[in-house]
């Protein structure tokens, strides 16, 4: 359950961010998990839930998940396909490969509320 | 304007695109640069519970006379781990992380406060038993070490491979039982060799020291 931890760390960056933004409240945000994060996104959304209730600024707000599927690019044949690690080619067979995506866990976009200036 | 009801509100919208754990990861690079500059070689030792990261300490730390070696030993709950170190006669700092299942870079910042007066040549931190959580949490080290028993079953890096992408060196423990577990050797190297090709393999026996020179020999290169 190491999404408590992030979650946390999210928490502290959301009112960092709220804070340097001089807004009054957090709508909406978007987290980046990668498929080969090594985060439970069912995990990472149960223990916001928990850590939301302990923060009055983060009631309302809104945590968007998006679901980044791992990519490789074969370092063989060049060609591009979904796997794990232990994923071969599915054209050349070789198991050289460039992960390309998958491993995020990024705090993408926050949407605040502020007052018209 | 606030669309909806002209109450002068309006949103903001920020890109952030920042780690979550970025943090963390500031705070291990000040780690490393302090470790750095006092001459402190530091092994993140990573395991599930019962792999044996506790006994691998105790027969390096034996098969190291006269250097100065330190550990940081973090336990969610109880500091037993910390007392069997302390025996060995080398300073042991303790971290109790209260439940939580893995160190992160705040915590062994912390806990080196206890040792940095008298800095040690190797630190050996270990980890929160648990293949998992700690796989994500740099704390600055310059070996991530994975600690693997030939009892867990082989198919530890399929199930785990975070952990194993990040090791430098993997130690395959108690290798005396191999005769009466399945686990294949050859098999598991390959399959650690497909995540990490880089990753290091030392099989031994804490137990009968069988295997423990090259690790040691890694260890002070």
């Amino acid at each position: 359950m190491h999404e408590a931890s992030l979650v946390a760390a999210l928490a502290e960056e959301l009112l960092r961010l709220k804070e340097h933004e001089g807004a009054h409240r957090v709508l909406r945000f978007t987290v980046e998990i990668g498929e080969l994060s090594g985060v439970d996104p069912e995990a990472f959304r149960w223990a916001y839930e928990v850590l939301r209730e302990m923060y009055a600024e983060l009631k309302e707000a809104e945590m968007i998940l998006d679901l980044i599927p791992a990519r490789f690019r074969c370092e063989t044949c060049g060609r591009e396909f979904s796997g794990d690690y232990f994923s071969l080619c599915p054209g050349c067979q070789s198991p050289e490969k460039t992960l390309l995506s998958g491993e995020e866990l990024t705090l993408r976009e926050v949407e605040f509320e502020v007052a018209d200036v | 304007m606030c669309k909806s009801c002209g109450c002068g509100e309006r949103t903001l919208r920020v890109t952030v695109s920042r780690g979550l754990l970025s943090e963390n990861e500031r705070l291990a690079r000040e780690n490393r640069a302090w470790f750095k500059r006092l001459g402190v070689r530091v092994i993140n030792l990573v395991g599930s519970p019962g792999a044996g990261k506790t006994s691998l300490i105790e027969a390096t730390v034996r098969r190291l006379p006269g250097a100065r070696v330190a550990v940081i030993e973090g336990d969610p709950e109880t500091r037993r781990d910390a007392e069997r170190l302390s025996r060995l006669g080398i300073p042991v700092a303790a971290v109790t992380t209260g439940g939580v299942c893995h160190l992160d870079a705040r915590m062994v910042h912390r806990a080196f406060h206890e040792l940095a007066a008298f800095p040690p040549e190797i630190l050996f931190i270990e980890n929160v038993g648990n293949l998992l959580c700690p796989a994500d949490f740099d704390l600055g080290e310059d070996l991530t070490v994975v600690v693997l028993s030939v009892t867990e079953g082989e198919d530890k890096p399929e199930k785990y491979p975070q952990a194993f992408r990040r090791a430098s060196a993997v130690v395959l423990t108690k290798i005396d039982l191999l005769p009466h577990v399945d686990f294949d050797l050859a098999r598991v190297a390959e399959l650690i060799a497909r995540i990490n090709p880089e990753a290091r393999l030392f099989p031994l026996s804490a137990r009968t020291e069988e295997g423990l020179k090259p690790w040691i020999e890694f260890l002070r290169a």
